[in-house]
């Protein structure tokens, strides 16, 4: 089976910064969802953006989709682009532009379709994501768990092979944050993507079933799934486990 | 000497003015590239000339009408006298025309639309929806810079020419009304059609040519700072204000800098250079 995703010995540190990231590998087959935990400011966000190119590594390799990233051009790796989505943990809708606007931006912008297929392919993604009543307002007047979910709309609309999600529960009260997970999860099932989602919510991760790759000192743990990582020794998760079972205890939440 | 030759390249285009060229080429070259929706370039560069040029008018207009009254006010207390009174169509375009004109326009423009475009380019890149366009595969110089700046190129030309032309009827107008009300002006018997003469008569072709040059310039100037500022603003919501004073300053400081090199043109015609 081809890897969608892969990373071999990724380094990387912002200049004038230590090394964030260090010889991360992991690699991510069709269909399948990869989430990657961890604490705040261990580049969990910032491997994303190694992943999609905002930012460049210091060493490694990174291949999506079987091309090499670093061998490609602008027009090349724009081209790439096309076959996949990102969704950033503050949304990161277009302000001046409408939902529907800001959905169907991708497919206007590449020319894809005529102006019908394109309301239809915004419309079925905007119902599938349960907010096709907001699509005629702007970003400024929606709440954040209508944004995330236009997000994602616009993550998927070009059908893409795999989705890159950076915390997409973070700031979510616990209804919108199932239904995001639902929705997700949906997602994945129906179009048979692969996924790749940074969180710092192990409960999400658990959730979507995917592996969990945790992220400790700069260096990505081998992923495994939930209850492995339950049984895992190493003192950093379980102390993630422990800071778990804390929320948990103080929100009520026995899913923990 | 390759390797000092490609060291000096690298600087020159790492300089603030080498990545400001950079940035115009690259928005110049999106007119002729076919990459993205040629119909949403063009339905953005509508809007863009609605904010830049048309909603603008009014203030150029007001601007202009005053500035043209209060030059030909100032040539009048001394023209007259000397009996130069039939020759204030020839300071209309030494003052207007070659000088205040243009360059009060694009003072204008940077001012409202250079500062307009670096704050919403700035606060698109704190909120990263620039980094949203990027990761969808779409260029944010064709998609954002390319029609703010055709726009704002397009409207300083037509702003220029308008505000030229209505600080002329201003003048005239000014004339005129001295020539009802003021005794040394009896003898100023100047028409419409005498006025306009003297204009036409005493403006050249280095006239038409920089009266198109120089706005065309100022609009490239005032649009690739404005969007360069706003564009490289880091992720930080203070440096918002910050990259819109730079770039008002900046391109105030530019405009000076490049209109006195336009006049170097009229001082070579006269034999000082």
């Amino acid at each position: 089976m081809s890897v969608v995703a892969s990373a071999h010995n990724l380094s990387f540190a912002y200049p004038g910064h230590e090394t964030l990231l260090r010889r991360v590998n992991f690699h991510v087959l069709p269909g399948q969802i990869l989430v990657i935990c961890g604490l705040s400011g261990q580049g969990k966000s910032t491997l994303l953006r190694l992943l999609i190119g905002l930012e460049k590594p210091d060493a490694g390799m990174i291949r999506l989709l079987g091309k090499d990233i670093a061998t490609l051009d602008e027009a090349g790796f724009n081209e790439l682009k096309r076959s996949m989505g990102f969704v950033f943990q503050g949304s990161a809708l277009i302000s001046g532009k409408t939902i529907f606007e800001n959905v169907a931006l991708p497919l206007v912008y590449h020319n894809i379709g005529d102006e019908d297929e394109i309301r239809s392919r915004v419309d079925n993604a905007l119902e599938m994501l349960l907010i096709k009543d907001f699509q005629h307002q702007y970003p400024a007047s929606l709440s954040l768990g209508i944004l995330k979910r236009a997000a994602v709309a616009r993550a998927m609309i070009m059908r893409p092979k795999l989705i890159l999600m950076d915390e997409p529960t973070a700031g979510l009260d616990r209804i919108s944050r199932s239904v995001l997970l639902a929705l997700i999860a949906n997602i994945r099932r129906i179009n048979h993507v692969s996924m790749i989602l940074v969180t710092h919510d192990l409960l999400a991760a658990r959730e979507l079933g995917g592996d969990i790759g945790v992220i400790k000192d700069g260096e990505l743990l081998e992923p495994m799934n939930f209850e492995q990582l339950k049984n895992c020794q190493d003192s950093f998760v379980e102390f993630l486990f422990r800071q778990l079972e804390e929320e948990a205890a103080m929100s009520g939440d026995k899913r923990a | 000497m390759t390797r000092i030759l490609s060291w000096v390249g690298l600087h020159c285009r790492r300089s603030y003015v080498g990545q400001l060229v950079e940035l115009g080429l690259q928005a110049s070259l999106c007119a002729v590239r076919k990459e993205g929706n040629r119909r949403q370039s063009f339905d953005q560069l509508m809007g863009q000339l609605f904010f830049i040029g048309v909603e603008a008018i009014p203030l150029v207009a007001f601007l202009a009408l005053i500035i043209g009254s209060a030059t030909i006010l100032q040539a009048s207390t001394v023209m007259p006298k000397i009996g130069a009174g039939d020759y204030f169509g020839n300071v209309m375009v030494l003052v207007v025309v070659r000088e205040v004109g243009p360059l009060f326009t694009a003072f204008l423009v940077a001012g409202r639309t250079g500062s307009a475009l670096s704050t919403y380019l700035g606060n698109m890149k704190v909120q990263q929806e620039i980094d949203a366009l990027k990761t969808m595969g779409v260029d944010p110089v064709r998609y954002l810079v390319y029609p703010s700046f055709a726009a704002t190129v397009i409207s300083m030309f037509c702003l220029t020419v308008i505000f030229n032309l209505v600080a002329i009827f201003g003048g005239y107008l000014v004339v005129k009304m001295l020539s009802v009300f003021l005794s040394d002006f009896s003898d100023v018997q100047l028409s419409l059609t005498l006025f306009l003469d003297r204009i036409f008569a005493s403006m050249g072709v280095m006239d038409g040519v920089l009266g198109i040059v120089k706005p065309v310039f100022f609009g490239v100037l005032v649009s690739v700072i404005a969007c360069y500022h706003g564009i490289n603003v880091s992720n930080d919501t203070r440096d918002v204000p910050k990259a819109t004073t730079n770039g008002v300053v900046n391109s105030f400081v530019c405009i000076v800098l490049f209109d006195t090199l336009f006049a170097l043109p009229f001082l070579a015609s006269l034999g000082f250079l």
